[in-house]
């Protein structure tokens, strides 16, 4: 199979729907052999659409359940050149005054135990086998700025962007490089309720508007920008936090923006 | 549904590059002309344009990228 990344062996948390499924099947198509894993067993379904993609199913907070993927990615093939730490839960759009500890330990558990996880075995399994290679975390503009998640999950994406930093800088002269891409507002499985009940109310219009591209993205352009970070292309990026969000967080939310050519009142 | 091909696929389109006679600017104006690009190429200097033409559709501009009217 020939491609961008033919005969690259891929790993992908969180690969059951949205964003991890978009990305395993870009790489698929693009001649990787993938290793799809979530706990949902939607990743069968995400495994069904090519003969590369071979799902796992476990829980990306569990130490064992990683460990053991990164062991079967190493087995059927050989190693690992590109790891996607994808996984995330919401976790609600609770207040700080609504929230107890242990919804911080399920979103923190998942989102950035999850991700420290992914790295650890991950960049273990590419420096035994000596092929360094790339790894990319999911993270969020949540995790730049308030407003665009609940107190767990933006701070638990925050973590992730000081971890890819942090891990990068620890993944010194091993030639790994690890960047994140930080989306914006995507429909997938973790948002679809908000679509649901925009479309619900008839008000689907109105996703997006924050941002100056008006529209929600889709999980195929967060994808698009987790290939480019993965591939050659960007050879020389590493310890950087990608945002695609449409310009959502380049501007303060002073007031909405008159497009070129509109009237000002 | 916007298709998952196509990346860096920039047949037909047209590209600025100002300062691009030489290093990063000559690089990216390099980039795109190899994605089918039609790129013009920017400098004051016209020998350094003349130095930077990429290929056949390449279109040297000489301009001063400071001084307004002339992009």
């Amino acid at each position: 199979m020939s491609g961008r990344f033919a005969r690259k062996s891929v790993v992908i948390t969180g690969a059951g729907s949205g964003i991890g499924r978009a990305v395993a099947h870009l790489f698929a198509s693009e001649g990787a052999h993938v290793i799809a894993f979530d706990r949902n067993e939607s990743v069968h379904e995400t495994a069904a659409a090519h003969d590369s993609i071979h799902a796992v199913i476990g829980d990306a907070g569990s130490e064992a359940d990683v460990a053991a993927m990164i062991a079967c990615a190493t087995e059927r093939h050989g190693g690992i050149d590109i790891l996607c730490a994808n996984a995330g839960i919401s976790g609600g759009m609770a207040g700080l005054f609504d929230q107890a500890a242990s919804d911080w330990e399920a979103v923190l558990r998942v989102n950035l135990i999850g991700a420290f996880l992914a790295i650890r075995f991950g960049a273990r399994a590419m420096l035994d086998a000596q092929r360094p290679g790339a790894i990319i975390c999911t993270a969020s503009v949540a995790g730049l700025r308030a407003g665009a998640g609940g107190p767990a999950y933006s701070a638990s994406k925050a973590g992730v962007v000081n971890l890819v930093q942090t891990a990068a800088q620890q993944l010194s002269g091993t030639g790994i490089r690890i960047n994140a891409v930080c989306p914006g507002l995507i429909e997938t499985g973790m948002t679809g309720a908000l679509f649901d009940s925009a479309r619900a109310k008839g008000r689907e219009d109105m996703i997006g508007q924050l941002n100056p591209l008006r529209r929600g993205g889709e999980s195929c352009e967060i994808a698009r920008a987790i290939a480019f970070l993965a591939s050659d292309e960007a050879s020389y990026v590493n310890g950087h936090a990608l945002v695609v969000d449409g310009g959502l967080s380049s501007s303060l939310p002073f007031a909405k923006p008159r497009a070129l050519g509109e009237s000002s009142f | 549904m916007r298709t998952e091909a196509g990346l860096f696929n920039f047949d037909g389109k047209v590209a600025i590059v100002t300062g691009s006679s030489r290093s990063i600017g000559r690089a990216i104006a390099e980039t795109f002309a190899a994605a089918g690009e039609r790129v013009a190429i920017s400098s004051r200097k016209q020998d350094s344009c003349e130095a930077a033409y990429v290929n056949g559709q390449s279109i040297v501009v000489v301009v001063g990228a400071t001084v307004r009217g002339t992009l």
